[in-house]
């Protein structure tokens, strides 16, 4: 009798562990289910990007009745004008985009390296975390409030300059407004960066005599140069995808060939995307797909390269970073090097 | 109380320590001009060397500093500009009323004029511009342009005013929030004048008013140029996004804190979710055009964008950070809790249910405050996605402009309207900047982990 109860139960407590069991293992597929369709939004996002951006070039669009066009190929590499109605260039774009981009990180890069190393080194004990704040607060700020700052302050101080602009929107504005966009972001890195960076060190380097400003920049910045690059790369790639900001104050000039003077109005990829969305339609509309698969490739390309980069500084990461990238480090290390013993000789011989 | 002491105090803390901060550093800028006791026995190599190098100190200390106080002397001339530029236009009103102008034309019946009798209107109201002739009173008033505009404040009984018709010949009411665009006069009958509302203030219409015996028509309009639509269409597409994204971010964040092993399916996952974070935002208005537009549309019959198409898009943008942020804060979950909990007997799921997701809220919390500050401020995706139409009210169906873009457009046009654009700027700055205030208040309590594990 006893026995019985005890199999029954025995059998019961097995159902029910066998159940329990069962649900655990459809909850863990639910999960991972849900986590594989969150990764899998990118690789929709780029090919749907890619088939629309295709179509411009192998679709007919007609303008006027009875006229087909299409995007010309050549002619979106070579042209130096930007035109919705199929024979517009984008190479000037790209250039104007790069150009853009590295002008504000002449102005953000040195500000947020000293800004970060003034709120960790030098700000007073208490005012730290409010400064701190601060930088924070000014990297949560939407770009439509920064190109209303841009539009509103910085094109009229660009349109005191000696010089004709058209009416301060300029490219040297819209680095402007870039560089005030990365700064928070490159400062909240480098802020980590260099607090990480090893108490004993700047003892060691106060120890042997060096001043506290030498101990800065020779000790602490280098130090922590891995980790503050990281946030350069951060910041590149938000100056690379901004396009409201710019699009407000940068002028869109649809013709690139003024593009080397920073005061002229330009055009970016971006501004180029978004400047008369709202009455685009036809091969107008379609194009900016084609940019959009433009800026794709320029933003990851100049990552992974500045990645490449910043690995072969860190040390502890190219031991353990995978072995083609060592493959492409040690390749052109050792062209470099070559390049560099072979100008080395050459100067001797001058010299002598 | 005791609270609220502590407060003052550690305000009045920090104000005393930033000021024994100032000191320290006014010192060391007086010790920049003392020399070292040691000075006077150097040799001269000694001596150019050692000022040399106090001088490079000082240069970059001083550089250092100044770069720091840039920073926030920008932040600080943001905020100001916006509020110098826009608190003035930001009113109730403002934040209520539509954003196209309604016009009224009124037309003055069968006879084609009014004329005025020989009595005259009494003034019952304790307004100061008032028209005997007419019986009607007249106010000046701003409209969300910083034009100045006339009402009528009110119109006496037997007033002719009261007998104004629409094209139709109906008799039409003239409600509150209209205000006088223009009046059709005439002196003798023979001549025509326009009063102006935007020209002449609200006396001068006045005395015009009483110079001239016939009224011929008149046109009333609303004030316009607000932001109900907007405000209304981000809280919907707020709503609508964090419903679409919020339980996706959360499973994934769940797989990846608490079932995912060591190996490539985990790892990829990763990466592309990272990848996903590194997504410029018109990117993503690109792909919510060419994904969400057509895939919304053949479902439910509708054209171009509207708000289901935003928030998709809003919630793909959303995902990297709400996935991120939950992770971070399963992680912190000390370990002894979970295992307690199946040492218990409850399964995973109850585990994962039960213990593990009440204690990720504040992870989930900070997720969500950063996706409504995100939400708030996107713009090109939602250019792409929305659409980038002002409407006066907020529906499913028709994608309209957030508040974001609402500035976009406004600033895009021939005459760019600053101090609206900063009114809602400024809206969004509070919310923003709140957000983020509240979003490091919880992180600070999430901090209580860590010294558990």
């Amino acid at each position: 009798m006893l026995e019985e109860l005890n199999k029954d139960n025995i059998v019961q407590e097995d159902k029910k562990f066998k159940r329990k069991e069962l649900t655990d293992r459809i909850v863990k597929l639910i999960f991972l289910f849900i986590a594989i369709i969150c990764a899998s939004f990118v690789i929709f996002i780029v090919i749907f990007i890619l088939e629309k951006g295709i179509e411009p070039f192998v679709k007919n669009y007609s303008l006027v009745e009875g006229e087909v066009v299409q995007q010309n190929i050549g002619l979106f590499f070579t042209n130096t004008r930007w035109l919705y109605d199929g024979n517009g260039g984008m190479g000037f774009l790209l250039l104007t985009t790069l150009y853009t981009t590295l002008l504000s990180l002449i102005i953000s890069i040195p500000v947020s390296i000293f800004t970060a190393l003034f709120i960790v080194r030098m700000a007073p004990k208490r005012a730290k975390p409010v400064i701190k704040t601060c930088v924070e607060l000014l990297s949560s700020i939407p770009s439509v409030i920064y190109g209303i700052f841009g539009m509103g302050v910085i094109c009229p101080i660009i349109q005191m300059a000696p010089v004709q602009t058209f009416a301060g929107n300029s490219i040297l504005s819209a680095s402007l407004v870039l560089a005030l966009m990365s700064i928070p972001t490159i400062t909240m890195v480098s802020i980590n960066a260099i607090e990480a960076v090893d108490k004993s060190m700047i003892n060691a380097s106060i120890a042997l005599g060096a001043s506290n400003a030498q101990t800065n920049l020779k000790i602490v910045l280098f130090s922590a140069k891995s980790g503050i690059f990281a946030g350069i790369i951060l910041g590149v790639g938000r100056a690379l995808g901004e396009a409201t900001a710019v699009q407000m104050v940068i002028g869109n000039n649809a013709n690139g060939l003024g593009f080397y003077n920073p005061l002229n109005p330009g055009m970016t990829l971006t501004s180029a995307m978004l400047s008369g969305i709202g009455e685009a339609s036809g091969i107008g509309y379609d194009v900016r797909f084609s940019l959009g698969i433009v800026l794709i490739l320029v933003i990851l390309m100049i990552t992974s390269i500045l990645n490449v980069v910043k690995n072969k500084m860190d040390v502890i990461k190219t031991k353990n970073s995978t072995s083609v990238i060592k493959k492409i480090g040690k390749f052109f290390s050792s062209d470099i090097a070559f390049i560099r013993t072979y100008f080395n000789d050459k100067f001797k011989k001058d010299s002598k | 109380m005791t609270n609220l002491k502590k407060i003052v105090n550690s305000t009045k803390e920090t104000f005393v320590d930033i000021g024994l901060g100032f000191k320290k550093s006014f010192k060391n800028f007086i010790n920049f001009f003392k020399v070292d006791k040691s000075f006077k026995s150097m040799n001269s190599k000694q001596k150019r060397h050692y000022i040399a190098r106090k001088l490079k100190d000082g240069g970059i200390n001083v550089g250092t500093v100044c770069f720091g106080l840039f920073t926030v002397a920008m932040l600080i001339w943001m905020v100001v500009y916006i509020f110098t530029t826009g608190s003035s236009t930001l009113t109730w009103e403002f934040i209520t009323s539509d954003y196209t102008k309604e016009s009224l034309t009124l037309y003055t019946g069968e006879k084609n004029y009014f004329e005025a009798g020989d009595l005259t209107f009494e003034n019952t109201t304790n307004a100061e511009i008032f028209s005997e002739k007419w019986g009607v009173a007249l106010e000046n008033g701003v409209d969300n342009m910083q034009n100045n505009i006339v009402y009528v404040v009110h119109i006496e009984d037997g007033s002719p005013f009261n007998d104004f018709v629409n094209k139709d010949g109906e008799a039409v009411e003239i409600s509150d929030n209209f205000y006088c665009n223009y009046l059709s006069v005439s002196k003798t009958g023979a001549d025509f004048s326009q009063l102006n509302g935007s020209e002449l203030t609200a006396e001068e219409m006045c005395q015009e008013l009483e110079q001239s015996n016939y009224i011929l028509g008149a046109n009333f309009m609303t004030k316009g140029e607000g932001i109900k639509g907007s405000l209304l269409t981000t809280l919907m597409l707020i709503g609508f996004s964090l419903l679409f994204s919020l339980p996706l971010g959360i499973g994934a964040a769940i797989y990846l804190g608490v079932y995912a092993k060591n190996g490539p399916i985990t790892k990829g996952i990763r990466t592309l979710i990272d990848v996903t974070s590194g997504i410029p935002s018109i990117i993503f208005g690109l792909a919510g055009a060419v994904i969400f537009i057509p895939f919304v549309n053949s479902i439910s019959g509708l054209t171009g964008g509207n708000i289901f198409t935003g928030s998709l898009t809003m919630a793909l943008m959303l995902l990297p950070t709400i996935v991120k942020t939950t992770e971070e804060s399963i992680n912190v979950i000390p370990k002894s809790l979970t295992q307690a909990s199946l040492a218990l007997g409850a399964s995973r799921t109850q585990t994962t249910f039960k213990v593990v997701l009440p204690n990720a809220m504040p992870g989930i919390l900070t997720s969500t405050l950063l996706s409504i500050g995100r939400i708030i401020g996107e713009s090109a995706a939602l250019v792409f996605a929305m659409g980038s139409m002002i409407g006066n009210t907020a529906s499913l169906s028709s994608g309209y402009a957030s508040l974001a873009v609402h500035i976009y457009v406004i600033l895009g046009g021939e005459a760019p309207r600053y101090a609206a654009a900063c009114a809602i700027a400024i809206i969004i700055l509070i919310v923003v900047l709140v957000l983020s205030l509240l979003v490091k208040l919880i992180s600070l309590r999430l901090n209580r982990f860590k010294g558990a594990q």
